[in-house]
């Protein structure tokens, strides 16, 4: 009995000694490595060496070491440590490997190269070996020889996109970005799914034009045998799209859509997104290729009205930049005509109908003036489809009516609208309503709707508003009667009737040459000229202007807009002649820095 | 033919009395574009007219002869002005010359010579100096390392150093955009040109620019840098011995005595500074204050600094190089922000700190035959400019008073060398 106690009373001694020593040794290196973590590396490097020394077979206490010694530049001493470590460790080729970065870091290039060389000619089958050296070469930025380890890997291995996000990288850091690209593609011939990642990987460089031509071509050839492959099919794209090759990004798009059977949605997301960027005349192309190529799909209508939208905006764009449109153009707006009343007919009931008529009340407003017919269609859309598109047409309708000179329906439409639950335009209408009060010569009734709308100061109409009280209370007097004229020839304008606007004012200008509207009528003969392009005249009126009423409010807009009219004329000279008295004579105005710019582009100095 | 000759005196007077006239180009508070201004200055001295700089006269003011080209290119850029009788010009120098006005003259006579020190690689930030500069309308070259070291900078009577990097450790940035393209690119180019011009390391090709760029303003160069060019610019020298870079930055560990193997008696403006170690953190010593990491907590609304007023007849250097149309600045902040006094060598002027603090803003000091001087802060009309933030568009800060600090600068080398009062 007595023996067994004293045994176990032995045993549970060597236990607790054997315990407490092991606890003191892990306080130790907790220690050494919260000095390391510090930055005191001497402190850190005694207390490895100390473990180290009462147990030598320890490779983290070593490897501390080694580390250290190589952190604080005692090279020779880590190499020997590492050294002496594999004359008894041959097997450890995570310490050879070491034992060449340090001697890369200590400037032995050659040795450590031959160290690296020597582990993977040794492991010369395993292409794990080959990325751990790997691993070492890039922390020491010798970026090609680790490419040509991953790569070596590669083959080895018999998987061509081993690593290939890792030598994807390395091409990156050395900018040799087709070889990036090609490793990518790797990636994708086998994993398309993996396209989310590579795009982020080369969304970073991908909208510099240098990258794009060294990509674009690799990408081209891998197009041609991966047809059917979707990640490459959309890395092609997507890089298409930064160069701003559309069309052959078109082509790609129309491949993706036949291999992935998507029966034209590919194609029309396509369209949606050029549509919206404004490439109006690929998203006709790609609209075209789903009407043609998928004449029975569901989005065949999306397609269609797509198509002619595309039209009409391409059309927009010349009337906005050509000076008098020829038969051509409009044999092309009355095909769109035709296809929006086509497809008004073909899908009735439909947005498509409703959208349709009111596209074609525009045309009629925008490009013929034709009152009466826009008139019709946005009667026929608000008649036929009030809850989803009627309040644009009702808008529009009372536009119309305005235009006519029929400004009571106007009113009616505009006081509808207003009584329309959670209508999200009532500053524009209530604008609209206080001008038809004024061109009516309703002022006070004008003025009063104008101070609403002038207290809801973020909003775009409370400027608007402040200008028109601003004018009507400084041209109400002597007399309300040359602003009733006034305001008459403005609706005239608006009207087109500039004849008739024109002889308002200048009734204005000659009974009354001194009151305060007079310049404001005679710089109004001026831009009413300049509408009806009658160059001269304009001039002829600014100069009225600016010599009988130099001290206008109008004169600094007077010498803007002459030269303006000069420099559209080509007539550089006296346009910067022009600019030049506008700064010199109202360097306040707020014309100063657009003349400045003028003149500067005039001289050549500003593109 | 008595007509004839009344008619000939009488243009004969008339240009006469045109060319007697001045253009003033006041800077005080009406002013409505003081960095054209500068611009204006340095179009008169392109084109041979002397300006003359009066210093302390309405902030600072420009005077020259009056040609239509100079008053039609002031209503150009919008630049404010007056057209003032040789009387009244007369009358102005007497009011500056008066011995109890703390006012002064400086002619300007030749149109410097400006470099720009920047790479050729995209980055993504921007120089408030290059921002002035193109504002203004002054023209200028850049150049990179090779101009430094093969003497090409000896060209020009200026040169400019901004948020760059004479350490060799990249601006400290790996800790935050290590992994980013640009870094990445940047280190490469820079390990390609370091190895082109027969350096083994970037740290070691940038010593030497800073060392040539210190040879430079000894030959009498006139040197300004900006926000982290300054204090790297001094460590790089105070460093020529010694390794201060850690292993991301230059592939080996830094030299664990760099402290002590400082030499001070190399710099220019700071001496016994502590460096900063930590290669993630963005900070290069303790000479800039507050650190850059983290960011200091201030309220930009009340962080301001103030100039110092020299005396402009018997100090017109600091003088010119403080010209101002306000002496209390909204403060800007940089990746070096301000300079801690307590490690400012005693033989730098100090032209501007943070009243009650130890943050000195703008110093100035002679090397040899030149000057340096430098601005703590990155863009003096954007508080706290971050990597990839847009460039400040100048044209909505015409009257700042920060960048007047700027272009003081650039104007300053034109100025013809007086003899000292004794």
């Amino acid at each position: 009995m007595k023996i067994k106690i004293i045994k176990l009373f032995l045993i549970t001694f060597i236990i607790n000694f054997a315990f407490a020593q092991t606890q003191d040794e892990l306080n130790l290196l907790r220690l050494a490595q919260s000095f390391e973590r510090a930055g005191e590396y001497e402190r850190a490097l005694k207390i490895y060496e100390e473990l180290y020394n009462n147990n030598p077979t320890n490779r983290v206490y070593l490897e501390a070491i080694v580390r250290l010694n190589t952190q604080t530049k005692n090279y020779d001493r880590a190499i020997k440590l590492a050294q002496s470590w594999l004359s008894s460790h041959p097997d450890d080729i995570d310490m050879m490997a070491r034992l060449g970065d340090v001697n890369f870091k200590a400037g032995n290039e050659k040795e450590a190269i031959e160290i690296w060389d020597k582990i993977v000619k040794t492991y010369r089958n395993n292409p794990g070996i080959y990325r751990m050296v790997a691993d070492y070469l890039i922390q020491n930025r010798l970026y090609d020889k680790a490419i040509q380890y991953l790569t070596t890997a590669q083959k080895i291995a018999g998987v061509p996109e081993l690593y290939s996000f890792e030598i994807a990288m390395l091409y990156e850091f050395t900018m040799r970005f087709d070889k990036a690209v090609e490793e990518y593609i790797k990636i994708l011939r086998r994993t398309p799914s993996m396209i989310p990642s590579v795009k982020s990987r080369m969304s970073s460089y991908i909208n510099r034009s240098d990258v794009l031509k060294q990509i674009l071509p690799i990408l081209e050839s891998e197009a041609k045998v991966s047809k059917s492959n979707i990640g490459i099919l959309d890395l092609y794209t997507w890089v298409l799209m930064e160069a701003k090759d559309y069309q052959k990004a078109l082509e790609i798009q129309t491949q993706l859509d036949k291999v992935t059977y998507a029966n034209g949605e590919v194609l029309l997301n396509f369209a949606r997104d050029l549509f919206n960027q404004g490439i109006y005349h690929i998203a006709l192309k790609a609209y075209a290729s789903i009407i043609e190529n998928y004449p029975n799909s569901k989005i065949l209508a999306e397609a269609k009205f797509g198509a002619i939208r595309s039209n009409e905006e391409m059309l927009r764009l010349r009337f906005n930049t050509i000076e008098n449109p020829d038969s051509i153009f409009y044999s092309e707006l009355r095909k769109v005509e035709s296809d929006y009343l086509k497809i008004s007919n073909e899908y009735p009931g439909t947005k498509y109908e409703a959208e349709a008529l009111f596209r074609l009340g525009l045309i009629k407003l925008d490009f013929y003036f034709d009152l009466d017919q826009a008139q019709r269609y946005f009667e026929e859309v608000e008649k036929k489809f009030m809850l989803s598109h009627g309040k644009d047409a009702v808008l529009k309708l009372a536009e119309v009516f305005t235009l006519k000179g029929d400004l009571e329906s106007a009113r009616e439409k505009y006081l509808y609208l207003m009584k329309l639950k959670n209508f999200p335009d009532t500053l524009r209408v209530k604008f609209l309503l206080a001008q038809l009060d004024y061109y009516e010569g309703n002022f006070n009734a004008a003025i009063k709707t104008l101070e609403e709308i002038s207290k809801f100061t973020s909003s775009d109409f409370s400027n608007d508003a402040i200008e028109l009280i601003l004018k009507i209370q400084s041209n109400r007097f002597p007399s309300e009667e040359n602003l009733k004229k006034m305001a008459l020839a403005e609706l005239k304008i608006k009207q087109k009737r500039f004849t008739e606007a024109i002889s308002l004012l200048e009734t204005i200008i000659s009974t009354c040459s001194n009151c305060p509207i007079t310049d404001d009528a005679i710089f109004t003969v001026s831009k009413t000229y300049e509408m009806l392009k009658k160059f001269d005249k304009a001039i002829e009126y600014l100069e009225i202007l600016l010599n009988g009423h130099p001290e206008s409010i109008y004169a600094d807009d007077a010498l803007m807009e002459k030269g303006k009219i000069y420099q559209k004329l080509g007539k550089n000279e006296l346009a910067i002649d022009a600019y030049t008295k506008l700064i010199s004579q109202f360097p306040n105005s707020i014309f100063v820095n657009e003349a400045r710019k003028r003149i500067r582009e005039l001289r050549g100095e500003l593109q | 033919m008595i007509k004839k000759f009344f008619l000939i005196l009488i243009i004969f007077l008339f240009q006469t009395l045109i060319a007697q006239n001045k253009i003033l180009i006041y800077m005080d508070l009406k002013q409505t574009d003081h960095l054209k201004a500068y611009g204006i200055a340095y179009f008169a001295l392109k084109h041979g007219v002397d300006v003359d700089w009066l210093l302390n006269y309405r902030g600072g003011s420009f005077m020259m002869d009056y040609h239509d080209e100079i008053a039609n290119e002031c209503r150009v850029r919008g630049v404010a002005f007056d057209v003032i009788s040789s009387s009244d010009a007369l009358k102005i120098y007497a009011q500056i010359q008066d011995e109890n006005n703390n006012m002064d003259v400086v002619r300007l006579e030749k149109a410097p010579k400006i470099a720009v020190y920047v790479p050729p690689n995209f980055r993504p930030w921007d120089d408030a100096v290059t921002l002035a500069l193109e504002y203004a309308e002054i023209p200028y070259d850049k150049i990179w390392d090779e101009e430094i070291l093969n003497g090409k900078v000896y060209e020009y009577d200026w040169l400019h150093l901004h948020h760059e990097d004479f350490t060799g450790q990249y601006g400290k940035f790996y800790a935050s955009f290590g992994r980013t393209q640009w870094y990445i690119e940047e280190q490469m180019m820079y390990e390609r040109e370091a190895k082109r011009l027969g350096f083994k390391k970037v740290s070691e090709l940038k010593k030497a620019v800073a060392r040539g760029i210190k040879e430079y303003i000894a030959s009498g160069g006139f040197v300004f840098a900006m926000c982290s060019a300054t204090d790297a610019f001094d460590i790089a020298l105070a460093a020529e011995n010694t390794d201060i870079c850690d292993v991301m930055y230059d592939g080996d560990p830094p030299d664990p005595n760099c402290q002590e193997k400082l030499d001070f008696s190399k710099t220019l403006a700071f001496e016994n500074f502590k460096l900063e170690m930590n290669p993630y953190r963005y900070e290069y010593s303790d000479i800039d204050l507050p650190p850059s990491d983290p960011p200091p907590i201030r309220d930009p609304s009340t962080d301001y600094f103030t100039l110092f007023e020299f005396s402009a007849k018997y100090d017109p250097v600091p003088t010119m190089l403080t010209q101002n149309h306000v002496n209390v600045i909204r403060n800007f902040l940089g990746q070096t922000t301000s300079f801690n006094r307590k490690v400012i060598k005693k033989s730098v002027v100090i032209l501007a700190e943070k009243e009650g603090t130890d943050e000195v803003k703008y110093i100035h000091g002679n090397y040899g035959r030149g000057t340096f001087t430098f601005l703590g802060g990155h863009d003096p009309e954007d508080y706290q400019h971050a990597v990839g933030d847009p460039p400040t568009d100048l044209s909505l800060h015409k009257n700042s008073p920060g960048y007047r600090l700027i272009l003081n600068n650039v104007l300053f080398p034109a100025a013809k060398k007086k003899k000292l009062k004794t």
